[in-house]
């Protein structure tokens, strides 16, 4: 067989998503910082969101003190979107990946029975997302493939505060991978959580799930609580291959967090998560003799440690000021690929309100040892095992015409070790006309800085022409740059509201791959390159209505337009030109005091994923049978059967499996 | 170092705490307003602001705002004493006046000298300790979810 370069373009095209899935980007994006949701002169007072007991403790008594955080939604210059602690828990969610569903704009995809793909405003891969995700402003990505391993972020969920999500590039000055959106997970303070929880549950999926809670107070106005669980989940009944399913696992946390109470504008926060997660899959990988696919079933485990500490003075009045150290451990083994990293991260903050002016900097350092084991399938281009990167943010919103008009202008700027120093300004205004509409528009650039495997590795693969075929990293990459221009407006009543927003970004020096064989035709090298253009645009709207206290009705619509603009002869590494549009419609209902039930229908459709258009219902029904006890029964992913959420069937390593429609009975006593 | 914000985030507890309560020390038939007393102006303006149209078992909530030569306390509901105050709580909590009143503070020792709710700030967040039993014997009884909110006081009666 002659083998030309359209022969192996033919044949890269299998790997679109085998790169989406290994070599994501690290994306040292740019960052916009947390502040911009504030806003107010310091005087005014009447700017709380509502005076349920809810929002009143979720308030800061400072409207400087926002650090890597919203404050209020009618405020803010960004598309956003906050799940609360009672939608979480009322919906009858397991996980943080399972209550992201909920979000409308968030493309949430489902591999098997532990793996998901997330992201927002692009496609989602089992490790790309160009996403931060953060728990209490501590990022928990892989320094590797700067992706996460959303099947390891087992947080209590009624440990959750809430979720803050922000579609685009919202949140560059929050740290970096920011350049799709920023996922924040805020857990509550230990003096909301005195109280002791054990919590069992059992159902089609999972064998058995236990939880506990044990909180209490210390000296001063300090407090504490520890928390964990194990988890046994069972095995799809369907693989998309002939192959059974093997996706069942253990997983199992235990956390501790502290809160000192130093005196009224000082405090301590000090937090360990360890997470440890068994669990099977199936993977696609070469054959070492002959590089044709051979399927291998993998037995999968990640250790995850990470510690932090947060102090943070108010200063004064109109000013406070945070410090912030972290250190992440993770230890993962899986049948192709084994790491091991050590990240330590130091974040310094000062917020600070002059006039009618808030002035926000900051600066982090960031300190990551890497160990990527040499295998059959992955080797590195040098010797590198550690890379940092430092820098600062610097941030003004000027309230122009007080309660009227916001700017907001500023700026990161970092210097990491692969592409040197890189700068994310940005230009953001609030104009709120009148008191029930805001309209807000931003322009802003994000870097993505490559991921450390696309920087310094070798990976083999599968080839359909049973050549040596490896994927090559590559040490000239640049940082992507992208530049977006986004526009919203928002309308609330008291009881209904309309928050739509619109986005278009271009992206330059995007990664793309340019495939080369050798002379003789043994040896096959899908070389990245930052040579691609990539437009995406679209746009989230969703309508919420509350005709009563009894009836939290939404409805989402969002719309996703991917597309690349390729040099000759290469092709995509992560996604492919595709639209995405997804539909999502929500009820809360209470039935009786004790009685509530939850309903959310989603339609996904696109051809992103390679699958089919699918629209799945869940329901939850909660009971609160006494003060002590509550149960819960839930069904997911109803009257569609089963079907396929990550159907890129040429993706080098994942299989995925049939999600199938499933059952789970809870039962809870806080005491 | 309370400001405006910190006084509007409180004012709202207190309007919940009221909401949330029942008991002898507000009767709607005979009051034509829900009043809230405090002798700090910067409170009473926050406040105002914060509860302005609200109203608690149909009555209008109203702000009435206090002087040490004349403390009027007669007409007030609940009794909002700030950090500043603190000297006036000492000449008037033995005043036979306030035991019919819902009592609120912001200090060390508010509990222990025969307060109802004490407010703190933990990580720039308002939170509160509240001692059920002195509610009780002034005639309040305070809704349970409230009372979980908060850390319960178990220190000696006065």
């Amino acid at each position: 067989m002659e083998i030309t370069k359209a022969t192996i373009m033919s044949s890269v095209k299998r790997y679109q998503y085998f790169y989406t899935v290994l070599f994501a980007l690290s994306s040292t994006a740019f960052i916009t910082h947390p502040a911009y949701g504030k806003s107010e002169e310091y005087n005014e007072a009447d700017d709380l969101p509502s005076l349920d007991f809810d929002s009143l403790m979720a308030a800061d008594i400072q409207v400087t003190s926002a650090m890597k955080r919203l404050q209020n939604k009618s405020d803010t210059a960004a598309s956003i979107y906050v799940l609360t602690n009672r939608e979480i828990i009322q919906s009858g969610v397991t996980s943080v990946a399972q209550a992201l569903t909920l979000v409308p704009g968030m493309q949430v995809r489902k591999l098997d029975n532990n793996q998901w793909a997330i992201t927002t405003r692009s496609t989602a891969g089992r490790h790309s997302s160009k996403l931060l995700v953060m728990i209490d402003g501590q990022s928990i990505y892989n320094p590797g493939f700067a992706g996460v391993y959303w099947e390891a972020i087992n947080v209590p969920l009624y440990d959750i505060e809430r979720i803050e999500v922000i579609r685009g590039q919202g949140g560059l000055l929050w740290g970096s991978n920011a350049t799709n959106g920023v996922v924040n997970i805020i857990t509550k303070h230990t003096a909301d959580t005195r109280d002791n929880i054990v919590q069992l549950a059992t159902g089609t999926k999972q064998d058995y799930k236990v939880d506990f809670r044990v909180g209490g107070d210390l000296v001063n106005y300090s407090s504490f609580r520890i928390s964990g669980g194990v988890e046994q989940t069972d095995e799809s009944s369907k693989s998309e291959k002939d192959l059974s399913a093997h996706d069942d696992g253990k997983k199992q946390n235990l956390n501790g967090r502290v809160d000192f109470n130093i005196n009224d504008d000082l405090s301590l926060l000090a937090q360990v998560w360890y997470n440890n997660i068994d669990m099977g899959q199936n993977l696609r990988l070469a054959d070492v003799n002959t590089n044709l696919s051979s399927y291998v079933y993998d037995q999968y485990t990640l250790d995850y440690l990470q510690l932090m500490t947060r102090l943070d003075h108010r200063i004064s009045p109109v000013s406070n000021q945070m410090l912030q150290v972290s250190f992440s451990s993770q230890r993962g083994e899986q049948a192709y690929y084994r790491d091991k990293f050590l990240t330590t991260d130091i974040d310094y903050q000062m917020n600070t309100l002059i006039k009618h002016t808030q002035f926000d900097w900051g600066v982090n350092y960031r300190y990551s040892d890497v160990f990527i084991e040499e295998n059959d399938f992955f080797s590195n281009l040098s010797n590198l095992n550690h890379y940092d990167h430092f820098g600062g943010f610097i941030q003004f919103q000027f309230n122009l015409v007080p309660d009227k008009f916001k700017l907001i202008i500023g700026n990161r700027s970092e210097k990491n070790s692969f592409t040197g120093w890189e700068h994310q300004p940005m230009v953001r205004f609030l104009w709120t006309p009148e008191s029930r509409h805001t309209i807000w528009g931003a322009v802003s650039q994000g870097v993505r800085v490559p991921s450390f495997l696309e920087y310094n590795n070798i990976a083999r693969v599968n080839s359909s022409l049973g050549i040596r075929s490896d994927i090559i990293g590559n040490n000239d990459i640049d940082a992507e740059k992208s530049f977006s221009k986004e526009l919203g407006y928002r309308y609330s009543e008291d009881n209904w509201g309309v928050d739509i927003s619109l986005f278009h970004t271009k992206a330059r020096n995007v990664l793309v791959i340019d495939p080369d064989v050798n002379d003789t035709f043994t040896y096959i090298t899908y070389n990245f390159v930052s040579d691609g253009e990539l437009t995406t645009y679209g746009g989230e709207a969703t309508l919420n209505w509350s005709p009563n206290r009894k009836l939290n009705t939404e409805i989402g619509y969002s719309l996703t337009s991917y597309q690349y603009d390729l040099p000759a002869g290469t092709t995509e590494a992560i996604g492919h030109d595709a639209y995405m549009r997804q539909l999502i419609a929500k009820a809360n209902i209470t039935l009786t005091d004790n009685h509530h039930l939850s309903l959310t229908y989603r339609i996904e459709d696109g051809e992103a994923y390679d699958t089919k258009d699918y629209a799945v219902l869940d329901a939850s029904w909660r009971w609160q049978i006494n003060d002590t006890v509550t149960f819960s029964l839930t069904g997911n992913n109803l009257l569609y059967g089963k079907h396929i959420e990550y159907g890129n069937s040429s993706e080098a390593y994942t299989v995925v499996t049939f999600i199938e429609p499933s059952y789970l009975a809870q039962i809870t006593a806080k005491f | 170092m309370a400001n405006s914000r910190e006084d509007a985030i409180k004012s709202g507890f207190i309007y919940n705490f009221a909401r949330y309560s029942q008991g002898s020390w507000f009767n709607a038939s005979q009051q034509n307003s829900y009043n809230i007393c405090s002798f700090n102006p910067d409170f009473i303006v926050s406040a105002a602001k914060t509860l302005k149209a609200l109203s608690i078992e149909n009555r209008p909530v109203e702000l009435v705002l206090l002087t040490n030569d004349n403390p009027s306390l007669t007409n007030c509901n609940t009794l909002f004493i700030s950090k500043a105050d603190a000297d006036v709580w000492h000449a008037i909590s033995k005043n036979e006046v306030i035991s019919s009143l819902m009592l609120v503070g912001e200090f060390d020792g508010f509990l222990s000298s025969g307060g109802h709710i004490n407010f703190f700030i933990i990580s720039g967040k308002v939170r509160f300790e509240v001692s059920p039993s002195r509610l009780r014997k002034s005639g309040i009884k305070m809704s349970s979810k409230v009372l979980r909110l908060g850390r319960i006081y178990q220190g000696g009666e006065q």
